[in-house]
């Protein structure tokens, strides 16, 4: 019963996840600055652009390879990814990414990419990553299958693609551009921040993403402040359908994102999701609840008439909160952490 | 062809009946009480369970009790009773002992519906998901045993487990198809198609009861009539019923049944296959007494099997459909090996599809090989990218632009080359497998290849986050001839008889499937990489991953080649054959060794891609009829269109989205294979 009881187990302080968030840019920093010593682009656009990125702050960005490409060799560095190295040279502007956290990563920075493996479902780019990104991009069919066609006749100078889907074609990308292979499918929150400082290097704009990670981190924590010191409620999140209870355990990405709000997970364990029935959830017993809910009828629909349910802490105190599908299980990154984060603090403390 | 499954100790059970009867009573209570006891909320002790069913105090562990656990034990047990009574049915009715829902399509199909359901979530339609399910293995279940002539009482044991298998294949194929191109919405039926009654309530009793209990009484109804029609068809009829009359009403009452429990539990495996034996081992063949019993064991089972399945990954929920599957499979196996040692090798006539061809061969050839070549350029224009026949013409010349040149080059050329070499070589493993066994009904995936090298694909996909194309080739590739072997080896009693080796098969690829979606429900997250070889396709093979295939295909195709004229001979008997000096058993050898080196390949390099094995070598037939010299090169070529095309429209039809090549296969494959079925005798 120990993985139950989690809500009793000891609460993680706040200042405890932001000392490891620091830790990580930190770790960040000091490994960009080695392996991209003759930087000389990234410095000069930093300042231009940390605040929010609007539409202009593309042009911004834009122009700015043009302006070095002369002194190419110069920017040319060697980028560590999970599948090895690749030297990537200049400032990539035609980026096309194979999973949604690599959009994410680089709508937070201004830069639209020119193709996305999407599923061929358009609107599953989140509404504030959709504003930045603009509709000048061209889908490469699904993430599982990217088309590599339409690939090579975007004539990307940069590819990121997803460690766990793409690694069987990686030889056949980096013929097409340089490509980098980083977690997403599987990343954890602190992964997803850890890929975002390579794909700084990638663009060779580590001194803006940094930047970037600097601003998410105090937004978070602007966020995080909101939470009472004394908040001490359990948090499950869970996707819910006609047949089923899937909730998201500590390590999954979500449940990353609350507790760096300082929220604690009401499932502490390795495997980040469970399936649940209403007996397990009765012995686990959130606080809160988030549901992201699929279909028109839910077994929770179900669960309403029993008596079990009603009796829930989180239904007695009305704290079961529907929550975007979209946002909450399928995009990573920090634009979406953000909106998780601001989703929650709505709906917890409004 | 009556199986001997009648004539287990009818005798002493009348006498044991009391006895035997009393233990399982009290093995049902024990199951009923731990269920009700048992769980991730606590363990709640015997007296207190009794306590909250006589009299509620409205506590926390009574509600559990009452509004979870006894639905739960309910539904488990009348889906467990459900499932052992359609089997009881099912292999009453068609006299065959390897039915059961599982087997017979009824659980691919319910599968199949409700993956659809859930990628498509369609709007307000009045039709719930369990409607859908019901509807689902209604139709999986009837094809099955319309195609297997179960009505007409033509079916034989392999003739309706071959149906089974195939409509198994091409339904899970659409269903990993339709997870592949939509995963993020079909991927949460993954737990639910391994089986579980985790989510049952009081409304789910209400669905389940009064369908038991219609199904039950139909299948009660109709044991007298099963008895008579255990004494065979003439028989029956003389005794003034007719036999269709009864089939029909059986299998009323198995679609109910099992409809009704798949769409509750999910598809349970097994079940249905394993209680019915146990039911007529304890009380004999009487099907007005196996019937009940068959209820009241197929209940106790399905309890106990949930409330273990309760400990697997406590305090959360595992299928336990993982429980019958590991006491079910091997069960399975030991029927299947268990068949026909006393029956002896059932000889048939095989190869039935007419020594008249169409036209003639050489004809065929003049037709068929062009329009490989045909294809192959149409091919290399579709995609993505379209290029017109002049670019191609261009780059054929060395003189396109350098985008033109890699795609056609880089991207298409590999899988061009690869769908010929996969092609030929599943279709050429298809005529030899089919030569071997005598049935024209086999096929590389029959004898194990494609599900074993499946299974080992997945594993490898749970241990290892990022697989690379040679680790993934060579696992299957290993998989896929190691199961091969072992379905030999198992088959193997003083000689392969072809019979044996046809059911082992079927029992491996079953049990191997089996497993593939318990692994599937347990690691969602691990395996999304894995579906899309499953589905079967070409997509992003480059000139490196097909160095092996190509060079298996250019060794092993000759080979068969050879082999063509003592392959010719064996068709015409086991007799025969060793009347003109041939060593069968090692011709059987040698020539399996070949197909499973072929298929192997193919399987590992393109995913298991279905039905081309079988496919192609029928066409082939009806083109240049039996002789295997020209069997087999016109198979091939025939194989190698169907690949081309199903690899083309899948990377054209809706790009830039790939369709994987095996949906279109199996789309193709699956009618045409139970078109064969209804023509072939028995």
């Amino acid at each position: 019963m120990n993985k139950l009881n989690a809500r009793f187990a000891k609460r993680h302080l706040l200042s405890i996840a932001f000392a490891a968030l620091a830790v990580i840019a930190v770790a960040c920093n000091s490994d960009a600055t080695a392996t991209q010593v003759p930087s000389t682009t990234a410095t000069v656009s930093a300042p231009a652009s940390t605040t929010t990125p609007e539409p202009t702050a593309n042009s911004v960005i834009g122009s700015i390879p043009k302006a070095t490409s002369a002194s190419e060799l110069s920017t040319s560095r060697t980028i560590q990814h999970t599948l090895g190295e690749t030297t990537i040279e200049g400032s990539p502007e035609r980026v096309v990414v194979l999973e949604f956290s690599f959009v994410d990563a680089l709508a937070s920075v201004g830069i639209s990419p020119v193709g996305i493996a999407d599923d061929n479902k358009r609107g599953r780019i989140i509404p504030r990553v959709a504003e930045i990104i603009g509709d000048d991009w061209v889908s490469v069919g699904t993430r599982a299958q990217p088309n590599l066609e339409v690939i090579l006749s975007l004539e990307p100078d940069l590819i990121i693609a997803d460690f766990q889907r793409h690694s069987a074609i990686y030889d056949e990308l980096s013929e097409l551009a340089p490509t980098i292979v980083l977690k997403s499918l599987q990343a954890s929150y602190a992964e997803t921040l850890d890929s975002m400082v390579t794909i700084g290097q990638a663009l060779g704009k580590v001194e803006l993403v940094n930047a970037r990670i600097e601003e998410h981190s105090k937004s978070m924590t602007a966020l995080a402040e909101q939470v009472p010191n004394d908040e001490n409620r359990t948090f499950l999140a869970a996707v819910v359908w006609d047949e089923g209870f899937n909730a998201h355990a500590s390590e999954a990405y979500t449940m990353g994102v609350l507790k760096v709000l300082g929220l604690e997970s009401a499932i502490v364990q390795e495997d980040p999701y469970a399936e649940l029935n209403l007996e397990s959830l009765v012995a686990i017993d959130p606080d809160v609840m988030f549901l992201m809910v699929a279909g028109d009828h839910t077994l929770v629909d179900d669960w309403e008439s029993n008596p079990l349910w009603q009796n829930l802490i989180a239904v007695q105190n009305e704290s079961v909160i529907n929550m975007d599908r979209n946002l909450w299980s399928r995009f990573r990154g920090i634009i979406a952490a953000e909106e998780i984060a601001k989703d929650t603090i709505a709906a917890l403390y409004p | 062809m009556n199986l001997s499954l009648v004539n287990n100790s009818t005798g002493a059970s009348s006498v044991r009946l009391p006895v035997t009867l009393s233990v399982l009573l009290f093995l049902m209570l024990v199951a009923v009480v731990s269920s009700l006891s048992v769980g991730s909320f606590t363990n709640i002790n015997v007296s207190n369970v009794l306590g909250f069913l006589i009299a509620g105090d409205g506590s926390t562990e009574n509600l559990i009790v009452t509004s979870i656990r006894l639905p739960r034990t309910i539904a488990a047990g009348l889906i467990g009773g459900n499932l052992a009574v359609a089997g009881v049915l099912m292999q009453g009715a068609t006299r065959n002992p390897l039915a059961s829902p599982s087997i017979f399509g009824v659980s691919a199909g319910a599968s199949l519906v409700v993956a659809i359901w859930a990628a498509f979530s369609p709007a307000q339609n009045g039709l719930t998901l369990v409607t859908l399910a019901f509807v689902g293995a209604a139709i999986g279940g009837s094809v099955v045993l319309l195609a297997g002539g179960a009505l007409s009482g033509r079916s034989n044991v392999i003739r309706m487990a071959l149906a089974g298998v195939a409509v198994s294949a091409v339904l899970s194929a659409l269903t990993q198809g339709i997870v592949v191109l939509d995963e993020s919405s079909a991927d949460r039926v993954l737990f639910w198609l391994a089986g579980s009654v985790h989510n049952t309530d009081w409304s789910s009793i209400r669905t389940l009861l009064p369908r038991s209990i219609l199904g039950v009484a139909i299948a009660i109804g109709s044991a007298f009539f099963l008895n008579i029609l255990a004494l065979g068809d003439e028989l029956s009829s003389a005794l003034g019923r007719r036999p269709s009359q009864v089939r029909i009403a059986s299998f009323i009452a198995v679609i109910i049944l099992t409809g009704v429990s798949v769409a509750i539990a999910g598809p349970i495996s097994f079940l249905g296959l394993v209680v019915p034996h146990l039911a007529r081992k304890l009380f004999g063949a009487d099907h007005r007494v196996s019937v009940p019993m068959a209820f009241l064991l197929g209940g106790t089972l399905m309890i106990s099997a949930d409330v273990l399945s309760r400990f697997v990954d406590f305090p959360f929920e595992t299928p336990s459909g993982v429980l019958t599957a590991i006491v079910g499979a091997p069960f399975f196996l030991y029927l299947a090996r268990r068949q026909f040692s006393s029956v002896g090798a059932v000889v048939f006539n095989t190869i039935s599809s007419s020594t008249l061809t169409l036209t003639s061969p050489r004809k065929s050839f003049f037709t068929v090989f062009p329009a490989i070549a045909i294809f192959s350029l149409v091919s290399l224009g579709v995609g993505a990218v379209w290029i017109s026949p002049p670019e191609i013409l261009q780059w054929i010349s060395g003189t396109a632009e350098p985008h033109t040149t890699k795609i056609l080059y880089d991207f298409r050329a590999p899988r061009i080359v690869g769908a010929i070499f996969a092609g030929s070589a599943l279709a050429v493993s298809g005529v030899l497998i089919q030569s071997i066994i005598r049935n024209p009904l086999a096929a590389p995936e029959i004898i194990g290849i494609s599900g074993g090298a499946g299974l080992a694909a997945v594993l490898l996909f749970v241990f290892v986050s990022a697989v690379s194309t040679i680790m993934l080739t060579s696992v299957a590739f290993v998989g896929g001839a190691t199961t091969a072997g072992i379905v030999y080896l198992l088959a193997f009693r003083s000689g392969v008889s072809p019979t044996r080796l046809a059911l082992v098969g079927i029992a491996i690829t079953t049990i191997s499937a089996s497993f593939v979606t318990l692994l599937l429900a347990k690691f969602p997250q691990d395996l999304n990489v894995a579906l899309l070889w499953l589905a079967g396709s070409l997509w992003g093979r480059e000139w490196g991953d097909i160095i092996a295939l190509s060079i298996v295909a250019l060794v092993l195709l000759p080979i068969a080649v050879l082999l063509a004229a003592q392959l010719d001979v064996i068709a015409l008997g086991e007799h025969v054959a060793i009347g003109l000096g041939i060593r069968t058993e090692r011709l059987r050898l040698i020539t399996l060794v070949i197909a499973v080196g072929l298929a192997s390949t193919a399987v590992a390099t393109v995913g298991s891609i279905a039905f081309i094995g079988l496919m192609a070598p029928h066409a082939a037939r009806l083109l240049v009829g039996n002789r295997h010299i020209l069997l087999i090169p016109m198979a091939a070529g025939i194989g190698t269109v169907i690949l081309l095309i199903a690899d083309a429209v899948g990377r054209g039809l809706f790009a830039p989205t790939e369709i994987p090549a095996g949906i279109f296969t199996a789309l193709v494959g699956g009618p045409y294979f139970l078109f064969l079925l209804s023509r072939t005798k028995d």
